[in-house]
């Protein structure tokens, strides 16, 4: 066997990472309707990143994505209050209850969060649809990271138009590449506001250095999808990732620094 | 799988050598290895190409496409697996959905006793059979060992169940990646029903590793889903009963 790149050493021994910085651009605390989810307690959540050497997670509520927003945004503050350095959360806007907007932002506002999550499931409303406004609006004036949920052309295409509109949002599109590359190729190369978070189950062959070819290794950040599935298997598309260490490590936590910052 | 797919993706392997080099670079050792063309285009022609590819090579193991034998397009049951033993052929797969054809007692019972009486692993790609199919396979076959692989990480709802009944039904690791969940099927008392797999090269092999080495288990335990579960079946096949 020729002799690996430190990092993907790491990845034969599974040793931490120690030493890098290492940040999940996206998680989630909580259970979910269609699977079972055996290990999804805090503790849990906390042990996973550890054995990797990831330092700090951001995440939103599965209870707030599928149901009570308030209830599950909630539970997010509460968790970052129990963990500040390590747990940081996505406040999550739920469209089809414009009645709560006003609150959901001033919650992030009076906790003083900067990073958003929306997600179409359920609700099945385009990412350009007006009930979004107050968010946008919002973000754009304090210059937030918002993720969106994606999975092909069909958030993509609208979310470019909220690119366009709303330039100082920061969009991170979950799951990059997952469906139908060539529309977040798109994004990226045209928007200067956009970057491409990693996230997925399908370890697509390749993907990881495709989305970096896409708009270089600066505008992809590493994301996990914890506990919907194994931080050990998402490490690995990126360990065993053929870019160098130096992108790799961008890839891992530099950019997310930089973007949550 | 190696060789060249209807449905491959610009930039994905398909050569004897790329897989050879990918499995250098994430420490596989050994692997089980069927043809493209077995799933694609003939099984009986893929079958004997990935014997003709593999020859000599001593890491990977052969696994062989089935069909009704009726069909007359692969060998009667016994001259079949006869000819899988001779040639380091360890497992067989059915691809019952893409090759139109039923998993059931009339339409592949004896080629599936014969694989069970030789207890050779019967590997079944997740789709190619419903739950309901792989229920019945497991309980009429109970010495046959069944391979599901391809499983994705939501399926515990049927597979713990199953579990508690049949000990002849194993996953492979490729799209199984339940959080902590070689830890928590460790704790079930059933974690020899998984095998490491990659779904190579619709995947990367380094995430399946890294699923693996990361995975919160105690050394014996990694070395079980690592590879000392499938050598176990693959000693386990009857040889002397050729």
């Amino acid at each position: 066997m020729t002799k690996p790149e430190k990092l993907q050493q790491n990845g034969l021994t599974g040793s931490p990472l120690e030493g890098e910085v290492v940040i999940d651009a996206h998680m989630h605390i909580g259970k979910f309707y269609n699977f079972l989810i055996p290990r999804s307690e805090e503790s849990d959540l906390i042990a996973s990143a550890g054995r990797i050497g990831i330092q700090r997670m951001y995440g939103s509520s599965t209870v707030a994505l599928r149901g009570d927003a308030e209830s599950g945004n909630n539970d997010a503050l509460a968790f970052h209050a129990k963990y500040p350095d390590k747990f940081f959360p996505y406040v999550v806007f739920k469209p089809n209850y414009p009645e709560e907007a006003d609150r959901t932002i001033a919650l992030a506002e009076t906790g003083k969060i900067r990073q958003f999550k929306i997600h179409d499931d359920g609700n099945d409303l385009p990412f350009d649809d007006k009930r979004y406004s107050p968010l946008y609006e919002y973000a754009n004036t304090t210059g937030a990271v918002i993720l969106v949920h994606t999975f092909g052309k069909k958030q993509v295409v609208p979310i470019m138009k909220v690119a366009d509109e709303f330039s100082r949002i920061k969009i991170l599109l979950g799951h990059s590449g997952i469906f139908e590359e060539e529309v977040y190729s798109e994004a990226v190369r045209k928007h200067d506001n956009i970057w491409l978070e990693t996230c997925s189950s399908f370890a697509w062959y390749g993907l990881i250095e495709r989305l970096v070819a896409m708009g270089g290794a600066e505008r992809v950040l590493f994301g996990t999808d914890m506990p919907f599935m194994s931080p050990d298997q998402q490490i690995g598309r990126v360990l065993f990732a053929r870019i160098t260490d130096e992108d790799k490590r961008k890839v891992l936590g530099l950019n997310a620094q930089r973007l949550f910052a | 799988m190696i060789g060249k797919r209807a449905d491959r993706r610009e930039g994905e392997p398909w050569s004897l050598e790329e897989l050879l080099a990918d499995m250098n670079t994430c420490g596989i050792s050994e692997a089980l290895v069927t043809h493209a063309l077995s799933r694609d285009y003939d099984p009986a022609a893929g079958n004997q190409e990935i014997s003709r590819l593999i020859a000599g090579t001593r890491v990977l193991h052969g696994c062989w496409a089935i069909l009704p034998p009726s069909s007359g397009e692969i060998p009667a049951p016994n001259a079949f697996l006869r000819e899988m033993l001779a040639k380091d052929v360890v497992a067989a797969i059915a691809y019952p959905h893409t090759h139109n054809f039923s998993l059931s007692g009339w339409s592949v019972g004896p080629l599936l006793s014969a694989l069970e009486n030789y207890r050779i692993p019967l590997v079944v790609p997740f789709g190619q059979a419903d739950w309901e199919e792989i229920e019945r396979l497991c309980g009429e076959h109970t010495s046959l060992p069944v391979i599901v692989t391809g499983l994705n990480y939501r399926q515990l709802r049927f597979l713990l169940p199953l579990w508690e009944k049949y000990h002849n039904l194993f996953v492979d690791l490729s799209w199984f990646s339940i959080h902590d969940g070689l830890a928590y099927l460790a704790e079930r008392g059933v974690l020899r029903q998984v095998l490491f797999g990659t779904n190579y090269p619709l995947y990367e092999p380094g995430a399946a590793v890294t699923m693996v080495t990361y995975a919160n288990l105690k050394e014996d335990e990694r070395r079980m889903v690592a590879g000392e579960t499938l050598r176990e079946i693959i000693r386990g096949i009857r040889r002397d009963r050729l």
